[in-house]
């Protein structure tokens, strides 16, 4: 990845390109556990990416572009989030939550979002970045500027919650 | 614990489906990130609309029992407010201010312009062969938007190619396409489509450019002819205190979307698909001279007796009451000291402070129909420098501590005949209960005497 960054910052483009392809994944389960519409994720990643491309000349070490890019998107996310306001929840949300209701559950296949997703944001959010991005949580604790003791709480908190909820289905 | 422990690092490894829009929009903008500023305003400039739009709409579930006429027509009662008799009596009329595309006709017919909004209204008279291409009157889910969704409900979870061709991919919309599969196209129109000099900019004031806060809404008189109603708020920022001005008002171009009043349930935003969304561009501008004059006359200013209201970091006061003879407008301005990023941006930084809304009662308890809009942000960080950010929004990713910010808002409450006193009731979302805020935490309230 870090070649890729310094080519990127060469002004390759495709370099860049797929540097975002390479995380777009990431980028996507992020955004989803800040924000639920579809919509709202697809601005949060574009912004993200025309901040980036913007600004990838100022990433002093090219090896934290991921957090870099990861920080940004949160941002984007809280940006997006905040503007919402009550009652304005499109009806694509509810949809997605019924749906999810009755869809059988198996850990071979089930989405990593979709298994945290009755977990609360912030949780959500630290579960992503601890498990699917495999950050330590040291940092996560930059990143999110949470104390680590904390971001440790959270996942423990969250996986007693999800070992409740799995309890009979998964466990079983 | 450690069995969940595996679990969850072994969903951590399945594979992460992607949909459709998200992956369409990631390569939409990785092709054309290079275009300038171009992408990025563009999508601004219509997220902004959509954005004021659905706010609006939000505020419907709790305002639509008031309701709103004007010329004895629903026009504006979705928007929550209720202009009753005075709406006419105010509007200026406006002659010889027409647009045309061929046969299709836009015409500007009258505007009102008060402390809080001005009012434009548009007589739409579509060519048939317009109206045919906007599909105005036809139904937004088409027969293959239907089938496509049904397959994919059949086929069962995930995204394909198809999903792009329908409003909202993905098998979880079935259900909602199929309660709205009667919603009907109306029509609309968009000001400073050009997006000119890559500045956002939806009216022009004495030729000066300003991207106002609006909010449009539309009336079928017949099959071919709609009136549509362009509100902008034009607040003493962009005004300055003028009472008479130019307005300009071109590259506008006709469109199709949902007709929101038809369907089931109001909060909805259902968009058509890349095929059914259609467009016309007109060219020509329209120009009018507005004057408060007659309003201004009719106004009266109350006092307000300094009370604030402070909560973690912020402050914020009533600067300005003015009673209307068709609103009350409260000027609400807001001062955020030291503050950081976190403090802003993150819902779970111990000073976040969450989503504002008033609630404004009568002496006897009664809610009275209101909206409140941000239309000023300014930041001022340590070093002495500034920032004005779009309303409502957070206009940096990097970093900083002990800045400044500071807000203009306008709350808009719906006329009363006659009043005594007014209590407005702040209050700021409780993160904590719910991601999108279902209870609200009392920060504070102004008690104010109408009748100084």
């Amino acid at each position: 990845m870090e070649e890729l960054v310094v080519r990127a910052k060469e002004k390759d483009e495709s370099a860049f390109d797929e540097l975002i392809l390479l995380i777009q994944k990431e980028m996507y389960l992020i955004a989803k556990t800040k924000l639920k519409n579809e919509d709202d994720v697809a601005d949060a990643i574009q912004e993200t990416i025309l901040l980036a491309y913007k600004n990838l000349r100022k990433l002093r070490d090219d090896k934290y572009f991921k957090t870099w890019i990861i920080k940004i998107l949160i941002n984007e996310c809280n940006k997006i989030y905040n503007r919402k306001k009550k009652n304005n929840i499109s009806f694509e949300e509810k949809e997605v939550e019924n749906f999810l209701k009755v869809e059988d559950i198996s850990y071979d296949s089930i989405g990593f979002d979709i298994f945290i997703k009755d977990l609360k944001e912030d949780e959500k959010l630290i579960l992503t970045l601890y498990y699917y991005s495999e950050y330590s949580t040291k940092e996560i604790s930059k990143i999110l500027k949470i104390k680590e003791n904390t971001i440790r709480s959270k996942i423990s908190r969250a996986k007693i919650k999800l070992k409740n909820k799995y309890e009979g289905e998964l466990l079983s | 614990m450690n069995e969940i422990e595996d679990i969850i690092k072994k969903v951590a490894k399945n594979n992460v489906e992607i949909p459709a829009k998200i992956e369409h929009r990631v390569n939409y903008t990785l092709k054309n990130k290079n275009t300038k500023n171009k992408v990025h305003y563009i999508k601004r400039l219509v997220t902004s609309f959509v954005y004021i739009l659905c706010t609006m709409i939000g505020s419907l579930t709790v305002y639509a029992a008031f309701g709103g006429t004007i010329n004895n027509k629903p026009v504006i009662e979705w928007f929550g407010l209720n202009f009753s008799n005075n709406y006419d009596e105010y509007k200026e009329e406006v002659v010889d201010q027409q647009i045309s595309y061929n046969s299709t006709t836009v015409d500007l017919i009258s505007t009102l312009s008060d402390e809080g909004f001005s009012i434009f209204e548009f007589d739409v008279k579509l060519s048939d062969e317009d109206r045919e291409y906007l599909r105005a009157g036809e139904k937004v889910i088409t027969e293959k938007d239907w089938e496509d969704a049904k397959e994919q409900y059949e086929t069962g979870r995930g995204t394909n190619a198809k999903s792009m061709g329908i409003p909202f991919e993905g098998t979880s919309n079935y259900k909602m396409l199929e309660k709205n599969k009667d919603t009907v196209n109306t029509i609309e129109l968009e000001f400073n489509n050009s997006a000119e000099n890559h500045k956002i900019h939806n009216i022009f004031i004495d030729d000066v450019g300003y991207y106002a806060k609006c909010i449009q809404t539309t009336n079928k008189v017949a099959d071919n002819e709609y009136k549509v109603y362009q509100l902008y708020l034009l607040t003493d920022e962009i005004l300055k205190g003028k009472n008479e001005f130019n307005v300009t008002l071109k590259g506008i171009t006709l469109k199709n979307r949902a007709d929101y009043k038809n369907e089931e349930n109001e909060t909805i935003y259902l968009a058509n698909t890349a095929n059914n969304a259609k467009s016309i561009d007109i060219s020509g501008e329209i120009h009018t001279q507005i004057s408060k004059e007659k309003i201004a006359n009719n106004s009266k200013s109350i006092e307000n007796n300094n009370e604030e209201i402070k909560y973690k970091k912020m402050t914020e006061k009533i600067e300005k009451i003015t009673v209307t003879p068709v609103q009350t407008v409260i000027k609400i301005s807001k001062v955020y000291n030291d503050i950081s990023l976190q403090d802003i941006s993150s819902t779970i930084d111990k000073d976040y402070i969450g989503i504002e809304r008033y609630t404004v009662k009568d002496s006897d308890g009664n809610e009275i129909p209101s909206v409140n809009c941000e239309t000023k942000r300014t930041v001022t960080y340590s070093n002495g420098k500034q920032e004005e950010w779009a309303t409502g929004d957070i206009g940096t990713y990097k970093d900083f501590s002990d800045a400044k910010m500071e807000t203009i808002e306008y709350l808009i409450i719906q006329h009363q005949e006659s009043i005594s006193n007014l209590k407005i009731i702040s209050e700021v979302e409780n993160i904590k209960t719910d991601e999108y805020g279902k209870s609200w935490d009392k920060i504070g309230e102004y008690n104010i005497s109408m009748t100084e």
